[in-house]
């Protein structure tokens, strides 16, 4: 079984003194997971530690394959582009960027990512915005925060899966959305990374959601000093 | 390039704070700009108001005076030359021509410089252009005016028109009777100097006019009267000895005499002043000899002029030539190398140029801050933005480049409309100043200096936008990709 993330004696502390202390965490390629804790339990910082954007102090921290521990922060940041989208709670977009500009904006970083050609990326982009239930091809050239809550929140969702990256990670998505929309939300999170056979890991304080999860954590498995802001 | 178009996306995103920057680069660029055009192409104006002439001689006073007086019109020639001197210079050998001028009068305001024929060939202005006459003729008859081309078309004469002169610089005359009435000869083409602004008549017409006007300086001779008394008596002794400095009045005053001699040909009634005038018109019967003579067969004969053109044949004797001037027995006189002068002129000039530069720097730097101070402003509410482009892949330099890139921007935007604005000002600040000097200031298209401080504003600005780049930097390491809302 290959390992999207593979985590061992990981140790990593804030400069202010809290900290983060995960012994073993093994996500496998292809899964769904659902990360559960609730805020300030250091659910962002694990976060930040897989997607690169902070390293460890010691341990091994391994993601698709690549040891993060010994990449440079600027090939980090290249492995981001290339192969992992994000989605966060809220406020996901650029907003003086319209639709379209959103949704390829990790191509703007890494040229591997999603098609070449700029009529290829449009295109993808808006099959990839029909599949999420955003068929208006008028919508592209909209402005971000002409669009509902709702709205923003799938053409973030459009914004992490584009280019068909092996690893999303979603940072409690549904919260701003009510219980409908947020199970609507989940269920073309799911079908889309299952169709491109990506790795999910979906981050949420509320285990309601946690059913169509292949695997459950609970950041109560993590040692953590307290203080840390969340 | 995705950086690039990020940053005029997000610059065109706070529209209205990115405008006031750049509103305020390029209202400092442009005001930059300006002092400099104008500081510039004024200098090079006045530098071209006078060509070929070696050097301009005057009663003494300060090179500056002199030549400010007699070539730009501005201010007056403080004392008369004497007409006996300038003729000593006339033939003194290293001499090749002279020009009189004699300056004092106006009409509505355009000053009236009498002088001869030659002036027309003699006198050259920009790369050694003579004066071209664009209508009619010269001087020819006594009462003709050869006029410059903004007095032709400030006050729509054509040739053949007649006009009036006053005596003195004033608006206004000082009454109908002093007047002389000229017809216009000639036109001449326009030069973008003084020239242009002046009307030329000859030399023995302004001596008419002074000759029928014995109410002039009435006032000094009052003032003066008991100095003449004595004056007087000294001077039948003093001979041929060199002129004292109080003498420059006393010179004056013999020429009055003189004036009031006409009026007795002339059946004119004797003024107050006259009586106790004739001290004076003693003595000028044993000093100015040569004067004299000429009024035998022309009583017009000028006895005094403003300044003297003076042309040399070989400008190589030009500091002795100077010199043999300067320090003549006959009269103090000053002889005045106009480019040295002018140089004078620019030291002086000089430091509230400097000021003028320095301000302008000043406010330039100030439209600079405003930039850094409105992205600083921006960046908190940025932060999420920040993160987001973390997110996708954007390294921290990218961020930073992205806050340089927009301060560049802005800077470049506002440093171009800086100097179109210029352009703009400078061709409407340009006929204020010819009006008011005569000096036509060239407009040219921008050139390397405009490009240069175009470059230098936009990476000032760039480099300016370091310091909020440094700290969004800083805050995308460290926040990672927790998200506060």
């Amino acid at each position: 079984m290959t390992l999207a993330v593979a985590i061992r004696d990981l140790q990593f502390a804030w400069p202010a003194g809290p900290g983060l202390s995960i012994g073993d965490l093994q996500i496998a390629h292809g899964s769904r997971v659902f990360l559960q804790g609730p805020s300030g339990s250091g659910k962002s910082t694990l976060l930040s530690l897989i997607a690169g954007v902070l390293a460890p102090q010691s341990g091994q921290l391994t993601v698709l394959g690549q040891d993060m521990t010994k990449l440079s922060p600027a090939a980090r940041d290249r492995l981001r582009a290339q192969s992992l989208g994000v989605i966060f709670q809220l406020f996901n977009l650029v907003p003086y960027l319209d639709v379209l500009s959103n949704v390829t904006l990790a191509s703007r970083f890494s040229k591997s990512r999603g098609p070449a050609s700029e009529a290829d990326k449009r295109s993808t982009a808006l099959e990839l915005l029909g599949r999420l239930g955003l068929e208006d091809p008028a919508l592209l050239s909209r402005r971000v925060d002409r669009l509902s809550v709702g709205q923003q929140q799938r053409v973030a969702a459009a914004r992490a899966l584009f280019g068909e990256p092996a690893l999303v990670i979603a940072d409690e998505p549904t919260s701003a959305l009510d219980p409908k929309a947020s199970t609507a939300f989940l269920d073309l999170l799911i079908r889309e990374a299952e169709r491109t056979g990506a790795t999910l890991l979906f981050v949420s304080h509320d285990m309601g959601l946690s059913e169509p999860f292949d695997q459950t954590i609970t950041m109560d498995a993590f040692t953590r000093q307290s203080g840390e802001p969340d | 390039m995705a950086l690039i178009r990020l940053a005029a996306a997000s610059l065109k995103n706070r529209a209205m704070t990115a405008l006031l920057s750049v509103a305020s680069i390029a209202l400092a660029t442009s005001l930059f700009l300006g002092v400099e055009t104008l500081r510039s192409s004024t200098k090079a104006g006045f530098e071209a108001t006078i060509s070929g002439t070696d050097l301009i001689v005057g009663a003494r006073t300060t090179p500056l005076n002199l030549l400010l007086a007699s070539v730009f019109r501005i201010g007056e020639v403080q004392a008369p030359l004497k007409v006996a001197s300038a003729e000593r210079i006339a033939n003194r050998p290293d001499v090749e021509w002279t020009v009189p001028l004699s300056l004092g009068d106006n009409h509505r305001g355009f000053r009236v410089l009498g002088t001869t024929p030659a002036y027309f060939e003699r006198y050259q202005y920009g790369r050694g252009t003579a004066l071209s006459v664009a209508e009619g003729g010269l001087l020819e008859d006594r009462f003709d005016a050869v006029l410059g081309a903004r007095v032709a078309t400030a006050l729509a004469y054509q040739l053949g028109d007649t006009l009036e002169v006053t005596h003195g610089l004033g608006e206004a005359g000082i009454s109908d009777h002093d007047d002389f009435t000229f017809s216009v000869s000639g036109i001449l083409a326009p030069t973008g100097t003084a020239v242009d602004q002046t009307i030329h008549v000859s030399l023995e017409a302004i001596t008419a006019i002074h000759d029928d006007n014995p109410s002039r300086d009435e006032a000094d001779h009052h003032g003066n009267e008991t100095d003449h008394e004595e004056k007087a008596h000294h001077h039948d002794e003093d001979g041929d000895e060199p002129h004292q400095s109080e003498d420059h009045e006393h010179d004056r005053d013999t020429d009055h005499a003189e004036g009031d001699d006409h009026h007795l040909e002339n059946d004119h009634g004797h003024d107050d002043a006259h009586d106790e005038d004739h001290g004076e018109e003693h003595e000028h019967h044993e000093d100015g000899h040569s004067g004299e003579e000429d009024a035998d067969h022309n009583h017009l004969a000028p006895t005094e002029i403003s300044a003297l053109l003076v042309g040399l044949s070989n400008r190589t004797t030009i500091l002795r030539t100077k010199r043999a001037i300067d320090t003549d027995p006959g009269e103090a006189m000053v002889a005045v190398i106009p480019g040295q002068a002018l140089s004078e002129l620019w030291q002086v000039t000089g430091i509230a140029e400097r000021a003028l530069v320095a301000v302008s720097i000043f406010v330039v730097a100030f439209g600079l801050l405003s930039v850094m101070s409105s992205i600083l402003t921006g960046l908190a509410e940025r932060r999420r933005e920040m993160a987001i482009l973390r997110a996708v892949g954007a390294r921290p330099l990218h961020i930073g480049g992205l806050l340089v890139l927009e301060a560049g921007l802005v800077g470049l935007i506002g440093a171009v409309i800086g100097v179109l604005l210029t352009q703009f000002g400078v061709s409407l600040a340009a006929p204020l100043l010819a009006a008011q000097t005569g000096i036509a200031i060239e407009i040219a298209p921008p050139g390397p200096f405009e490009g240069l401080t175009v470059l230098i504003i936009t990476a000032a600005s760039a480099i300016i936008g370091l310091v909020p780049a440094w700290l969004a930097y800083r805050r995308s390491l460290s926040d990672g990709l927790g998200l506060r809302i």
